[in-house]
Order: structure tokens, then C-alpha cells, then sequence
């Protein structure tokens, strides 16, 4: 091991360094040097200050205000974030889309198409302000129609069957009365 | 029979005091590092209003938080950390390079040191002690005053510094040859 590395042990205090300090002048004088360094360290600087209490106290009670003031600013802003949402959330709640009874049309071959490519020099659509009485007429339907289908409720869904086959699917449907399309 | 002092009560009783709200008691602990906090923020921040503003700062958040130092630990340390941290905070909220590492050439060095004896004492050796420190990366410079000044463990300068001990013993390391090598250098130039 070299004094370079001797150097940072001296430093480091290492007590393994002590054998070498006794061979090595110059890790000794670093040795001694360090340990001046440290006394000079541990001595006060001859600047002093006059504490003033009162200030400081005077400070502590001011930032002791606002700190109990936090958590009531807090849990006013917690408080009226949730009464927004209590009143907020039903508004944009939509009530279960009623099941569209759709007859299945046979499956057509889709020829693929290029799809033309969309200039970007178009506008971005904006989102269109909704009319609020429209909104209340809207919900109103909605209200209408679910309490209608409480009261009639859809038939049963068709239910599938698989078979053996995978292209051949058993679908048991319920009867209708009226058209075929209902 | 005088009442007692300061320095004769144990500082965990006076810290027991100054948490049941004896104020007489908080002013008496103060008093017992006011000057040691102010050394270890003027060192930090290499001049007086900034430490001044820094210990300031410490002794409001002792008053807001006496309550919750641990009596085992005792009030240095915790005084120590608040201290660096105020220091810190000084320095960015001022947005100066006081607490980065700053060329010792823009710190006024004293140029002559008559004897060996008055390195170690009065207002020269402390400026070139701070034009030493301010040499430092703020990192090991930190580290270097808590374990030297404070007198933290290397394990309390790593929970104050939030790092690992192995680190911090290697900043001191560092801090120690690299302050050695400025001290020695001035040394020579002046011999």
C-alpha cells in the first residue's frame, strides 16, 4: 500500500493506519496536520449574535397559526370538493342503455377498402356545449323509459350452444309475438 | 442559595421542561447551543447574515417542535440537522452560489500569519478556515462540520444527510485530506 492510499486511511481514521504513522514522517505530519484541522473546527468562531426571544417567539406562535389553519383550509376544501361531487356525479350518470333487439343479418363477405387519408390541415371538431334543458329533457326520457322497462321487462337473451363443430353454433330463442324484427 | 444555572441542570430536564411548556426552560437550551448552531450556520453559509438568518429559523421550528424531539437523542443533534437544512434552504431560497462550491481566491484570505500559535485562534484563522470549507462540495463540506463540530456519529451525520453510512464516512474523508491540502498549500505560500 502506498502513502496515497495510507492518506485516505489517516483521514478516515482507521486505526490500522497507526503502525504505518510510526514508519512515515509524512503520513505523520498529516496525521498531526488533520488533528489541528479538527481542533480548529471544533473552535467557536469569534463572531457572536444576540438571540432576540422575542421575535422568535413572536415568529413560532405566527407559523404555529398557520399551520393549525392548514388542516382546516384542508378539510373545508375536502368537505366542499365532496359535496361537488355529491351533487356533480348524478347529473353525468346515464341510466343503463336499454338492449336494442336487433335481428342478426347474415354475414357479408367486407371487401377491405383504403381508407383515404385525412388531411391534417383539418380543424379539430370541438366538443359542442350541451343545451342544459335539453340535458333535462334527455335525463327525463331516460327516467321514462327505465321505469318503463322495470315495469316490462325484456325477454330472455338468446342463449348459444356450442357443438362439435366449431362452425355451427345452436342459438335457442325465445318466442315473439309481434314482428320478427322486435 | 442561587437558583441553578444553565449548565447545571441536565440538559434532558431542561428539555423536559421546555416540552411541558416552561418557556424559562426552552430559553436555557437555547442559550446552551445558540453558539454552536450559529458557528456550524456561519461555516455552512460562509457569512454572518445568512447564518444569523439560518439560526433564526432553527430556534422558530425548535419552538414549533419541541415536543416531538426524542429526550434520548437530545436536542443537538436535532438542532444540527434543522440547522443544515435551514442553511440549505437560505441558500436556494436566495438563489445565490454561497452554499456551491465558490473559488477561494473570492474569499478574503488573510496573508500573513505571524506564528504558528495564532493559526489556531481569532478572525483570520476562522476566514481561511471558511475560505477552506467554502472549497468543499457542499455534500462533504455538510458532513465534514456535523461530525467535527457537532460531534455526530457517522451514523447520525447519514440520517441527517439522508445518505449511507459508507458515503458519509468517505465525504469526511475527502472533506478532511481535501482542507488539509488547502490549509497546506496556503502553508507554502506563505513561507
Amino acid at each position: 500500500m502506498n502513502c496515497r492510499e495510507w492518506e485516505e486511511r489517516v483521514a478516515g481514521g482507521d486505526p490500522e493506519a497507526a503502525e504505518h504513522l510510526r514508519d512515515c514522517p509524512s503520513c505523520a505530519a498529516l496525521a498531526v496536520g488533520l488533528a489541528r484541522d479538527a481542533r480548529l473546527l471544533q473552535t467557536l468562531p469569534p463572531e457572536t449574535f444576540a438571540i432576540d426571544y422575542a421575535a422568535i417567539r413572536t415568529a413560532a406562535r405566527r407559523g404555529a397559526v398557520q399551520r393549525s389553519r392548514r388542516p382546516k383550509v384542508l378539510a373545508v376544501l375536502a368537505v366542499a370538493a365532496a359535496v361537488l361531487l355529491t351533487v356533480k356525479l348524478p347529473l353525468h350518470r346515464q341510466p343503463p342503455a336499454p338492449v336494442a333487439k336487433v335481428s342478426v343479418p347474415p354475414p357479408a363477405v367486407q371487401v377491405a377498402r383504403a381508407v383515404p387519408a385525412v388531411s391534417s390541415s383539418i380543424p379539430k371538431v370541438q366538443p359542442r356545449r350541451r343545451d342544459p334543458r335539453a340535458d333535462l329533457d334527455r335525463r327525463f326520457a331516460d327516467f321514462l323509459r327505465t321505469q318503463y322497462e322495470l315495469q316490462h321487462p325484456a325477454p330472455p337473451r338468446a342463449r348459444e350452444i356450442a357443438t362439435g363443430n366449431p362452425n355451427v353454433t345452436i342459438l335457442l330463442l325465445p318466442e315473439s309475438k309481434g314482428d320478427a324484427n322486435e | 442559595m442561587h437558583p441553578p444555572t444553565a449548565h447545571e441542570i441536565p440538559e434532558t430536564d431542561l428539555l423536559r421542561r421546555a416540552q411541558s411548556g416552561n418557556r424559562e426552560a426552552l430559553e436555557q437550551l437555547i442559550m446552551l447551543h445558540q453558539h454552536r448552531i450559529f458557528a456550524l450556520a456561519l461555516r455552512m453559509t460562509g457569512n454572518v447574515a445568512d447564518a444569523q438568518d439560518a439560526v433564526q429559523e432553527t430556534l422558530i421550528r425548535l419552538h414549533l417542535s419541541i415536543r416531538k424531539i426524542d429526550a434520548m437523542r437530545g436536542v443537538g443533534p436535532w438542532l444540527g440537522a434543522v440547522a443544515v437544512n435551514a442553511c440549505h434552504d437560505i441558500g436556494r431560497r436566495r438563489q445565490r452560489s454561497r452554499l456551491i462550491p465558490i473559488s477561494a481566491t473570492a474569499v478574503e484570505i488573510p496573508d500573513s500569519m505571524p506564528d504558528p500559535e495564532r493559526r489556531l485562534s481569532g478572525r483570520e484563522s476562522e476566514e481561511c478556515l471558511r475560505a477552506g470549507l467554502s472549497t468543499l462540495p457542499e455534500k462533504e463540506r455538510t458532513a465534514l462540520l456535523l461530525r467535527e463540530m457537532q460531534g455526530f456519529t457517522t451514523a447520525e451525520v447519514a440520517r441527517a444527510l439522508g445518505s449511507s453510512e459508507v458515503t458519509v464516512r468517505s465525504q469526511i474523508s475527502s472533506a478532511r485530506l481535501k482542507l488539509r491540502r488547502f490549509f497546506q498549500q496556503r502553508e507554502e505560500v506563505i513561507s
